[in-house]
């Protein structure tokens, strides 16, 4: 039989044009939801300002505009911020006094030298600010970083008229090379499972391909949920109104002490971390956070410097191990000496099974749930006596004395 | 521009393909036009200054190449010969200026102590393969065997897109009859799908064979800058990583070479035929790069061995080796390392495989000195061959790869076991009853680096599969003429033909490769 290169050539171009114009206009519909889309971002901020609801802004990823917009909105009404990373994001309300009342500004992937920038803008500009609770994470690096903290503006975004109409930065040869990517590709197969097992087919489909948002819905303990993002639809997966994370759609950790052996190999991220300075934290940061309870103190409210709670008994496999136990004791009492010397408030829960935390109350090896932070701040405030708003921290301080 | 992007691929390709062919309805000669046109675009796109070099160089090149033609029909052999050292040295000044200058003067100032130096100079990319593609114009048209000079088919010669970054070096005889050839302006269904099927085959190799291997070599080579000491296991699997990195690399950028060019009708010569199968040295330069050892045997190798051997003719023996084989075969493999990059780890690299030519050369030779009778070529010693052959080349690489002595010398002594033979501790976990059976007779498992875990070691075996049992694209496609001087092989079950199922299959390794495009990197070649 003659070979058929002419069938051969339509058939490929058939197939590319079958699979790959189909993804790439879904994508596309789908990218402008989840690349950090400016105009989106101000709805979901907006609603959530309104309903006081959970929302999933439009990139989780991405999320620094939207905290950005959160903490200004909320900044009339609070006197504490949470700062730092996803590690922090189960720090909610619930774990703190109700004279402290405080808005989560943890960012997805921020570190601790952007985070003291933070810190210091809104000493500078926010005089109602008098609670900061900085996370000190060793596991993720952020301690170990190099260099001086970044100078940082806290700004209202909303109210610069540029930032607020700009649309998303992303060019469209971005876009389309965004929405061929294998991780876009294959979110999309889970989509359109989830489409495919959802009962109403068509509202799911709307909701994730026509809509930049999803339509409003309730979550089991009542509160209205909105989701601008596309990976966790309809779970109540968002920042809470306080800034904390739910964590909803997110596995529990199953096996810890995969987790742990994992964490402990010598390629582990958690170990690169603390070869990356043998356990030595920072200086410069150590001189700023130090400067920053100060002022916080001048004010009458004071600074927190936690230690993240890790999976439990992680931290004790570390502490044991014969070379890495040394840099991580290394790091762990240069802390101590440095908030010894400098009469900081410093709330050390990495072994976090000391306060009674369970595996299942974290999501990984270094992310807590709320659940987790709740018994850790109990256990802390016990201990130190919650502060009393009119003389500061200096009770705080004599009591964890 | 690079061959593994969506510019690439959904764009400029299709435009090129439609513009080609339609002009060709035409003109050949627009179509030819539109062709360089399109390739001095393609250049121009990684930065546009240096495409007025290129342009340079070609009109330049060409011009010499017709005052050598007209004062050889003219039988002016003392013009001809002026006229063809005049371009060579300036070709040679150009490659050198861009490529070397720097590196010399770094060396005179390290010697001599003195602070001289040119600025930062931005290496043109692919000037060394334009630059010996014209070279070999140059001297045919002095040796006569220069048969067309339109100068539009020259540019395209000299800019053709597939090959102008990292080759192949083309040589004029292959490639100006095509150009000139009726056929290749007519579009044809075959070419088409052969170039195609070739193209998507190459792209997988380089996207997700070699860009995913890539990621375990980095951390490896970069860890003796940071004071890390790598252990046995380390330095072997970065060594390791980096030997199939390259090689996939380099497979997959010539077959979207060749599958490209195949689509514009015009068929490449074969650059790359499973080098590391080879069982010895000299089979493995036979088999690798193997248009730039053409060349360097055709313009350099042989002139200069010849030479080597009429000064040595009747001396000693020692002498007629050294003469022969010794020198000539040592100073052109420096010249390959040099050409590979301005340090002295590629002079290195290329002295390292002039040496183990000679050893293999001489080996091959004993017969006659020491009066064996039949070299040993069965199973054994054909895996030994090939074992011997496949460490040696796995080795030069880490100094090619090295960005310095310290560095490579720091992997080497990992290699040979200096920082000690401990296997990760992950492993004993996971390998469970047989890692803690290893353990109880002796291996130890401790704390490393970590910079070769389970997913290399992975790589490594799968790839090492493909690389020795599976065919190469030439057998693959060995039905349809997929490049120029491919030899005979034996057949396999595994050649294409243009079925439903091949379609498919082929359609799955680009669909898989045009997904992970996002990763998209720098061929490794292009620094060359």
């Amino acid at each position: 039989m003659k070979p058929d290169h002419k069938r051969y050539v339509w058939l490929m171009a058939f197939c590319f044009f079958c699979s790959i114009v189909p993804i790439l206009v879904l994508n596309l519909f789908m990218v402008n939801g989840s690349l950090e889309n400016k105009p989106n971002t101000l709805l979901a901020s907006q609603w959530q300002a309104n309903t006081q609801g959970i929302v999933s802004p439009p990139s989780v990823l991405e999320n620094a505009f939207f905290k950005l917009l959160r903490l200004n909105d909320r900044l009339p009404d609070i006197n504490t911020v949470v700062f730092g990373s996803s590690t922090s994001y189960g720090i909610t309300q619930e774990a703190f006094p109700s004279g402290m009342r405080l808005y989560n500004f943890s960012k997805n992937a921020n570190p601790l030298g952007y985070a003291i920038g933070e810190a210091e803008y809104l000493l500078d500009h926010s005089q109602n600010i008098k609670w900061f609770v900085i996370p000190l994470d060793w596991s993720i690096g952020f301690i170990y970083e190099e260099g001086d903290p970044q100078q940082v503006s806290a700004a209202d975004p909303a109210m610069s008229k540029t930032i607020s109409i700009e649309a998303s930065k992303a060019t469209w040869l971005q876009k389309i090379q965004d929405s061929l990517s294998y991780p876009r590709i294959a979110g999309l197969f889970q989509l359109l499972k989830s489409i495919y097992a959802a009962e109403q087919k068509y509202s799911a489909f709307r909701q994730i391909f026509l809509q930049p948002s999803s339509d409003e819905y309730l979550c089991r303990d009542g509160t209205i949920a909105k989701d601008f993002d596309i990976q966790h639809r309809n779970t109540c997966t968002g920042f809470r109104f306080d800034g904390s994370w739910t964590y909803a759609g997110h596995e529990q950790v199953g096996n810890a002490r995969a987790l742990i052996m994992a964490a402990t190999a010598s390629n582990s991220r958690y170990t690169r971390n603390l070869l990356k300075t043998n356990g030595e934290p920072n200086p410069v940061f150590l001189r700023h956070l130090a400067a920053i309870a100060r002022r916080a103190e001048e004010r009458g409210g004071g600074a927190i410097f936690v230690l993240p709670p890790l999976l439990v008994n992680m931290e004790n496999e570390f502490l044991q191990h014969p070379w890495l136990g040394v840099y991580l004791q290394k790091t762990k009492q240069g802390l101590a000496r440095w908030a010894e010397q400098e009469q900081l408030t410093l709330l050390d829960a990495g072994q976090s099974e000391r306060f009674g935390c369970k595996a299942e109350e974290f999501i990984d090896q270094h992310h807590a749930t709320a659940a987790c932070y709740n018994k850790i701040f109990t256990g802390f405030w016990q201990n130190t006596g919650e502060p009393n708003m009119a003389v500061g921290n200096a009770r705080l301080r004599a009591t964890q004395k | 521009m690079l061959f593994n992007s969506y510019g690439f691929i959904f764009l400029y390709l299709p435009a090129v393909l439609l513009g080609f062919f339609w002009l060709a309805r035409v003109s050949h000669a627009f179509a030819a036009g539109w062709l360089a046109l399109a390739s001095l675009f393609f250049y121009g796109y990684w930065n546009p200054a240096y495409v007025g070099l290129l342009l340079g160089s070609v009109a330049y090149n060409y011009t010499f190449g017709l005052w050598i033609a007209k004062a050889g029909v003219r039988h002016d052999h003392r013009r001809k010969k002026h006229l063809l050292i005049v371009a060579i040295v300036s070709n040679l000044l150009l490659l050198g200026y861009y490529k070397y200058a720097n590196f010399f003067l770094g060396n005179i100032n390290a010697v001599a102590g003195t602070q001289l130096t040119l600025g930062e100079i931005i290496l043109p990319l692919g000037i060394s393969f334009f630059t010996f593609t014209q070279i070999s114009f140059l001297v045919d048209a002095y040796q006569g065997k220069v048969k067309e000079y339109s100068f539009i088919h020259y540019t395209l010669f000299v800019t053709y897109f597939p090959h102008l970054i990292a080759g192949p070096v083309l040589h004029h005889k292959d490639m100006m009859p095509q150009f000139a050839h009726a056929s290749t302006y007519r579009f044809s269904y075959e070419n088409m799908t052969v170039g195609l099927t070739i193209f998507f085959i190459g792209l997988f190799k380089k996207v997700i064979l070699a860009d995913g291997i890539a990621e375990y070599v980095g951390p490896v080579f970069n860890a003796p800058a940071a004071g890390v000491q790598l252990t046995f296991i380390e330095a072997w699997g970065g060594a390791l990583c980096y030997t199939l990195q390259l090689y996939f690399d380099f497979s997959g950028y010539s077959d979207m070479a060749i599958g490209l060019s195949r689509m514009f009708g015009v068929i490449l010569p074969l650059n790359f035929h499973s080098p590391y199968k080879s069982v010895s040295i000299i089979e493995f330069w036979q088999r690798w790069h193997i248009s730039l050892t053409k060349y360097i045997r055709e313009y350099l190798y042989t002139p200069v061995t010849l030479a080597g051997t009429r000064m040595g003719f009747g001396k000693p023996a020692l002498v007629e080796i050294l003469c022969s084989l010794v020198i000539p075969t040592i100073a052109i493999f420096l010249i390959i390392g040099l050409w590979h990059g301005a340090s002295w780890n590629y002079v290195i690299f290329g002295g390292m495989h002039g040496v183990l030519l000679v050893i293999n050369h001489l080996w091959r030779k004993r017969s006659f000195w020491l009066g064996d009778k039949k070299a040993p070529s069965g199973f054994l010693a054909r895996t030994l061959g090939w074992a011997m052959t496949f460490a040696s080349v796995n080795l030069t690489f880490v100094i090619f790869r090295a960005d310095n002595m310290a560095t490579a010398t720091a992997i080497y002594k990992g290699i040979l076991g200096v920082n000690g033979f401990v296997m990760p501790d992950a492993w004993l976990f996971k390998w469970g009853m047989f890692g803690q059976w290893l353990e109880a007779h002796g291996m130890a498992f401790g704390a490393t680096n970590g910079l070769i875990g389970g997913g290399a070691i992975n790589w490594i075996w799968i790839l090492m599969l493909i690389v020795l049992l599976a065919p190469n694209t030439q057998q693959i496609m060995q039905h349809y003429k997929p490049a120029l001087g491919v030899p005979a092989m034996s057949a396999t079950r595994l050649a294409w033909r243009p079925t439903f199922k091949a379609a498919a299959l082929v359609w799955l390794l680009g669909f898989i490769a045009v997904i992970n495009l996002s990763k998209q990197s720098a061929f490794l070649y292009f620094q060359f």
